[in-house]
């Protein structure tokens, strides 16, 4: 369990605060993923957790030990908290072997040299690499190292594992590929894990709860799905994949758990859950995903959830073809099948299914 | 008390005891001249503070001329080789002038040569009677004795200006060969011809690296020993250097003077360093040298290719093969003569044999092996230890020991020399008229270099190498021997193969630290050659090239070998 309560780090003699009073938790053996883009606090908690940050304030607690804390004047040094941590540049030491590489969080403890090979063996087994141990380091690929660099985390038996963007430097397909093995390692070995990256696939894909920051803040916290269908945020909508931020005011509840807005582009019905409480007139956002959106041709009749626009744009993009239609004085981003004989200046109906759409209050902080 | 017992671990007092080291490398000889210019006594004892020295220093004509003949010579010796230098730099990187690989090899050979030898084999050559150089004019010409002669002013400027012009050479080759040549292309592409090209564009860009260098060789200049001391003192032309090596040993030697001019020395050597700091930090500004390897612009020649070739071989052959063979042809003599047939029917092999019997030649390689390995080792961990606190931490001061260890460069070999015997006949630490002293000199002198190295190195290295081995669990000592130190490896050769030469090359640390039974190399060649031993001089002198060829090929093969090429 990684218990991080109010972190406060700031950088330039107190004018830059990179990381604002963050707090979250997270549970024991489940992976949890700091997103955002860059500058956004997330490596600097990061290493905080891993002591390589000595935070201003806060605490941040490793199951039953608090590892820093500024109210009790506790830092514990990063080599005493048996942390694991692949870094995003790997970090592999270039003069040493792979097995020296692994076993060198093994050495200086209590474990005999033929232990030592042991543990640093069934490490480099676990990513695939139990072949390559004499190879000197320089001589790795990419994809290697990054293996290494993981079985280097885990090998001295970590009570978490943090992951600093460890798949950046990879290309397309390795990171697929590395994505899946790093949460099939995590699974099996039941590792707490926290895991920063600013790409959204990964996050998704990766995560048990992920948190999105911005500017040092947390922004908001979840399961992937629900920061992905339901984000609570303006933020949290367009950071985690494309959203089309349609502005209204709220009207009234109706029956069957709809919800309706009125909005430039006419009513849009919505399916609300019963966590809010918006009243009449109330500014919202309408968040409607690309891909939730249908075109069909023609023009709309006047319905609530469809509205007309032109088409803008095209961009055929092999899975789908990118659409930028724009309805009166707003572009909206659709996504359609490449087989959909969508062309450019056509005039076309959009329409969007209520319970394709989430809606969130439009406070001017976010 | 629970404070302090956990502020004594193994890392706090391994790099508390370096940082110490260094502050104290590099106060005391300050210290001790300011002081040892206050007295009126010798070393040793303590009398009233006192200006007298001072006061006699500003009436004494001889310390202005001093300093004076010190400008001159320091400027004169820069622009000849910066010329030459840079001549050279610019036909090997950026023309098609034959024979690059032969250009290079010769400038490293030049490397090899000590000044002391250098300035010994011109007076072999030019010397106004016995110099080959003469006889042969007047031998062919008549023109009588002594057509050239290399003593005073003029002879100091061109010897020491040939001698030194490799430095210049590989600082210059380096920034014509990082420099970007897509600026040129586009002065090219904007309708500029090859010669506007030059000198609108290539020449403005290189201004603020060759200044740069200028001053860099103007600051060697200043504390440049081997030269006045060989053809200026003979006629009593005096500079800085020699000046107080004078004061120090010419009887009756007066300290207190010397420790006065020391004091004027300083102030010329830090106005310098003042200048070059300056024009360093202001010029970084023109970001164009990036530090990058680009594949240089080669312009074509012509028709001049014939000749600039003819200019190359001939400058190389007047700064490197002719006193390089006068040296060899001496060395086998039984008394030193011009080439003719008696002389070549007389060669012999006794200088060499002379060599491998000769107790003072072997104690003085000994000697000279002990204080350069030492010297070596210390001066490579301090600067490892020292770049890395100042690259790596937030520890508050530490920019005042970057500066601290950057004061050896300040200190001219002179001064530091008298400085080191003020102050070790005056404190109870007995290592006077021993091998310890010379290797505190050693260290001190090269510090700055060093540091230098290790931090371009460390720089290079990622910091995140560092943190990984911190977050598998290795303590600062562990990190730094395991991961610090290896990854340093190739500057840490180059720290330790230059400063290893060096203790074969200067004499101007052991002219005033070495005693009987404490002689470096340097040393015993100068004294052999002031006794008149010139076929013994230039037998040592071969020998010694030798083994300085040797010790810098076998580092430059080692620092391949771990897989980086070494810089200079």
């Amino acid at each position: 369990m990684i218990e991080v309560s109010h972190l406060l780090k700031t950088f330039a003699g107190g004018d830059v605060r990179a990381v604002d009073d963050v707090s979250f938790t997270v549970a024991a053996g489940t992976i949890f993923t700091l997103l955002g883009p860059s500058g956004c606090g997330k490596t600097t908690t990061l290493r905080s957790v891993a002591g390589l940050e000595r935070p201003d304030a806060g605490a941040i607690r490793l199951f039953d030990e608090t590892v820093f804390s500024s109210d009790a004047r506790v830092f514990v040094h990063p080599y005493r908290r048996r942390v694991g941590m692949v870094f995003q540049s790997y970090a592999i030491w270039p003069h040493m072997t792979v097995m020296q590489n692994v076993a060198y969080p093994l050495r200086g403890r209590e474990f005999s040299r033929g232990e030592i090979r042991e543990r640093a063996l069934k490490a480099l087994e676990m990513v695939n690499l139990g072949e390559l141990t004499e190879r000197p380091a320089p001589a790795l690929s990419g994809g290697q190292q990054q293996r290494v660099a993981l079985a280097r985390a885990i090998a001295g038996d970590p009570r978490i594992l943090l992951l600093d963007e460890p798949l950046s430097n990879l290309d397309a397909k390795l990171r697929e590929e590395m994505r899946g093995q790093i949460r099939q390692l995590q699974r099996k070995l039941g590792l707490t894990s926290l895991y920063v990256t600013h790409d959204q696939v990964e996050a998704l894909s990766l995560s048990d709860v992920i948190a999105i920051m911005d500017g040092g803040k947390l922004i908001e916290m979840g399961t992937p799905r629900d920061v992905y269908l339901h984000p609570r945020s303006r933020f949290a909508a367009q950071f985690v994949g494309l959203t089309n931020v349609v502005p209204g005011r709220w009207q009234a509840t109706e029956e069957h758990g709809l919800a309706r807005v009125e909005t430039p582009f006419g009513p849009i019905r919505y399916a609300a859950a019963e966590s809010e409480s918006f009243a009449a007139e109330d500014a919202v956002l309408v968040l409607i995903r690309p891909e939730n959106i249908r075109l069909s041709p023609g023009s709309a009749a006047g319905d609530s959830n469809a509205w007309s626009g032109r088409v803008a744009s095209t961009t055929f993009l092999g899975e789908f073809i990118d659409c930028e239609v724009a309805c009166g004085d707003r572009m909206v981003r659709a996504r359609v099948s490449p087989f959909h004989g969508v062309e450019e200046g056509a005039e076309v109906q959009l329409r969007v299914e209520p319970d394709r759409c989430s809606v969130i209050a439009d406070s001017p902080a976010m | 008390m629970g404070q302090i017992t956990r502020l004594l671990t193994w890392d706090n007092l391994f790099l508390g005891g370096v940082v110490l080291a260094v502050i104290y490398l590099a106060i005391i000889p300050v210290a001790v001249m300011i002081f040892g210019s206050l007295q009126s006594g010798l070393p040793g004892t303590f009398t009233p503070l006192t200006v007298r020295n001072y006061v006699a220093a500003f009436g004494e004509p001889l310390l202005y001329r001093s300093i004076g003949n010190t400008l001159v010579y320091s400027v004169g010796a820069g622009i000849i080789s910066f010329s030459l230098g840079t001549y050279l730099a610019w036909l090997t990187e950026r023309t098609d002038v034959r024979f690059k690989g032969f250009i290079y090899v010769s400038v490293l050979t030049a490397m090899m040569i000590p000044g002391v030898l250098f300035t010994i084999s011109w007076i072999l050559l030019i010397s106004p009677r016995a110099g080959l150089v003469n006889v042969y004019l007047n031998a062919l010409f008549g023109v009588g004795e002594g057509l050239i002669d290399p003593y005073g002013m003029a002879g100091m400027i061109f010897v020491s200006g040939i001698d030194d012009f490799y430095t210049p050479f590989l600082f210059m080759a380096a920034a014509f060969r990082s420099m970007d040549p897509a600026l040129e292309e586009a002065s090219t592409i904007a309708g500029a011809g090859t010669r506007t090209t030059f000198f609108r564009v290539t020449l403005r860009l290189m201004m603020p690296a060759a200044l740069g260098v200028w001053l860099l060789i103007f600051i060697r200049g200043l504390e440049d020993f081997e030269v006045p001391a060989l053809l200026g003192i003979p006629v009593g032309t005096y500079v800085l250097s020699t000046e107080i090596y004078l004061t120090v040993r010419r009887p009756p030697s007066d300290f207190n003077m010397a420790a006065t001019y020391s004091m004027f020395y300083l102030g010329v050597a830090m106005l310098g360093l003042y200048l070059y700091h300056r024009w360093t930090r202001a010029s970084d500004s023109y970001a164009v040298i990036s530090g990058k390897g680009y594949q240089p612009r080669v312009t074509s020649l012509g028709r001049w290719r014939p000749f600039a070739t003819l200019s190359a071989m001939g400058l190389l052959a007047v700064a490197v093969y002719l006193p390089l063979v006068v040296l060899a042809w001496t060395s086998f003599l039984p008394w030193y003569g011009p080439p003719s047939a008696a002389l070549a029917k007389a060669m012999t092999l006794e200088n060499y044999l002379w060599l491998a019997e000769d107790d003072l030649v072997l104690s003085s390689l000994k000697n000279n092996l002990i204080v350069g390995f030492a010297a070596a080792a210390v001066v490579t961990l301090f600067a490892a230890v020292v770049a890395w606190i100042v690259i790596r931490t937030r520890l508050p001061g530490r920019r005042l020991l970057d500066g601290l260890a950057f004061s050896g460069t300040a200190y001219p070999s002179m001064v530091l020399g008298l400085a080191l015997i003020w102050f070790y006949l005056t404190v109870p630490i007995p290592i006077y008229a021993t091998l310890w002293i010379l290797i505190i000199a050693y260290v001190t002198k090269r510090l700055p270099v060093s540091v230098r190295i290790c931090s371009a190195v460390l720089v290079q290295v990622n910091r995140e190498l560092e943190e990984a081995s911190s977050v598998a669990g290795a303590g600062f000592l562990r990190t730094f021997t395991r991961v610090v130190l290896p990854l340093l490896v190739p500057g840490l050769f180059v720290s330790f193969a230059t400063t290893l030469t060096i203790s074969f090359k200067a004499l101007s640390i052991p002219i005033l630290l070495g005693h009987a039974g404490t002689e470096l190399m340097p040393l015993l060649i100068f004294d052999l050659f002031e006794s008149g031993e010139y076929p013994k001089v230039a037998a040592l002198g071969v020998a010694t090239i030798v083994v300085i060829t040797f010790a810098t090929a076998a580092a430059r093969l080692a620092s391949r070998r771990v897989g980086v090429t070494a810089p200079g």
